[in-house]
């Protein structure tokens, strides 16, 4: 059945006139033993025929046309009519789409467009964040890095602060200690653990976390301290130095503020 | 029917004649004329089958071809340029007679139209070969009938066909071979032939 296919596809593409096969043996021998290659023969062959009667139609057809008088009357025709549109110079754009330079086109269009869908997928992976209330539109990385340097200002401003208090405090001499006393004096304490709140959220961030050990061992200096009632004596003041000195809080609140000073942006 | 080769089309110097065209230079419209209008009538006449709308379909190539002979790029086959614009016109042609034909005959299939007897018995001698065949490839989809038109009524080869249509060697092959698939089952209940 294969072989009557292909015998098939060989009929049908002779030239008219030679649906018998010509001289190809193998040809010729299907036919002989193949009813219906045979068959299939004889219908392109009354097909090849059939054409042969119209070729014959149009040649009886173009014997006794006058095809000099024909033509003068279509160039009359033309030449009446209105000018042909002028003749058309290749340009640049049409030149870079010859045959040959499509490879290199095709080359180009796939680049652009590969590096377009790689420039979208690079910057959609980092989301603008519009602030609410204005029109100003930061990247993300804008805001974190501005976040930033006002936690370090704020937490360097508190650690000055604490630093001037407790050194103060430290270098006192015995019994006259009034960091930590009631009343009055005993403002800056207060206004140290408001700001401690203050920059609470701000040594939230994982960038601030050794800030923020440092800044609640000082808070929590200070909230035991500002519960004392009554004057400080003498006693208290010295375990208020000694638990100072042991936790070094003067020496890691200076090599902090350091740290901090050199990440200045 | 003589046929014009594209050496030979060279020989005759087409592309200067299709210069001198584009300046406007009517003796050379006539010449080139006279070298085409016989393949185009050729072409035409398998489309339409009737020698007076066929000169009119040469006519109207050639007022095309003027009109546009100003888009012709140096180069391209020009031959296969003014088939192409032959060809256009007779689809464009053949659609406007087939609405009109379907207009008139008010829907009337090809297989009830005056075609020869097909009764069982009427004999393959009593029916036209020539009218059911055209009557058939009238049938053929666009580019099979274009292609079996060109192929065995124009006696042209598969490289001129495929040179003419723009199209590659194996697709005009293809076509052709499905043009003669197709017509031998169209064919066959009015000529006797198994199916």
């Amino acid at each position: 059945m294969n072989d009557c296919r292909k015998i098939q596809k060989r009929l049908a593409a002779l030239a008219p006139g030679e649906a018998d096969g010509g001289d190809d043996g193998a040809l010729e021998r299907h036919l002989g033993r193949c009813p219906e290659c045979r068959r299939s023969r004889d219908e392109i062959r009354r097909i090849a025929e059939g054409a042969g009667r119209v070729r014959e139609d149009l040649s009886a057809a173009m014997a006794d046309i006058d095809w000099n008088a024909h033509a003068e009357r279509i160039a009359d025709a033309a030449f009446c009519g209105p000018r042909p549109l002028p003749a058309r110079r290749p340009s640049a754009g049409r030149t870079l789409f010859v045959p040959r330079f499509r490879p290199a086109m095709a080359g180009l269009l796939a680049g652009i467009i590969l590096g377009a869908g790689g420039a979208f997928l690079v910057l959609s992976r980092r989301p603008s964040v519009q602030v609410a209330g204005t029109k100003v539109v930061a990247s993300r990385d804008f805001i974190d890095r501005v976040e930033y340097q006002m936690a370090r200002r704020d937490t360097l401003d508190y650690l000055d602060k604490s630093q001037y208090l407790l050194l103060d405090f430290v270098q006192a001499a015995p019994g006259r200690a009034r960091l930590l006393e009631q009343g009055p004096d005993a403002g800056p304490v207060r206004d140290m653990l408001s700001r401690k709140r203050l920059i609470n959220g701000q040594l939230d961030s994982v960038r601030m976390s050794k800030a923020r050990e440092i800044c609640n061992q000082i808070e929590v200096l200070f909230l035991e301290l500002s519960a004392v009632s009554g004057e400080l004596s003498e006693a208290e003041a010295a375990r208020i130095k000694d638990y100072i000195e042991q936790k070094q809080l003067l020496l890691k609140i200076e090599l902090l503020k350091k740290e901090l000073q050199d990440n200045e942006v | 029917m003589d046929r014009l080769t594209a050496s030979a089309a060279e020989a005759a110097g087409v592309p200067d004649l299709v210069r001198r065209v584009q300046a406007g230079d009517r003796e050379a419209f006539v010449a080139l004329t006279r070298l085409f209008q016989k393949k185009v009538f050729a072409v035409a006449y398998g489309f339409v089958r009737d020698k007076e709308d066929a000169l009119d379909l040469v006519q109207e190539t050639f007022l095309r071809l003027y009109q546009k002979v100003g888009t012709y790029r140096p180069g391209h086959p020009f031959e296969a340029w003014l088939l192409q614009i032959a060809r256009n016109l007779c689809i464009d042609h053949y659609g406007r007679r087939t609405l009109k034909q379907r207009e008139h005959d008010s829907g009337a299939t090809v297989e009830e139209l005056d075609l020869p007897d097909t009764s069982p018995g009427g004999g393959e001698r009593s029916r036209d070969l020539k009218d059911v065949l055209t009557r058939c490839v009238d049938r053929l989809a666009e580019r099979q009938r274009t292609i079996f038109i060109m192929r065995h009524y124009d006696q042209l080869t598969n490289e001129d066909i495929a040179a003419a249509l723009g199209i590659s060697l194996g697709t005009v092959k293809s076509l052709h071979f499905k043009a003669i698939r197709n017509l031998r089952a169209l064919m066959a209940p009015y000529l006797g032939w198994e199916t």
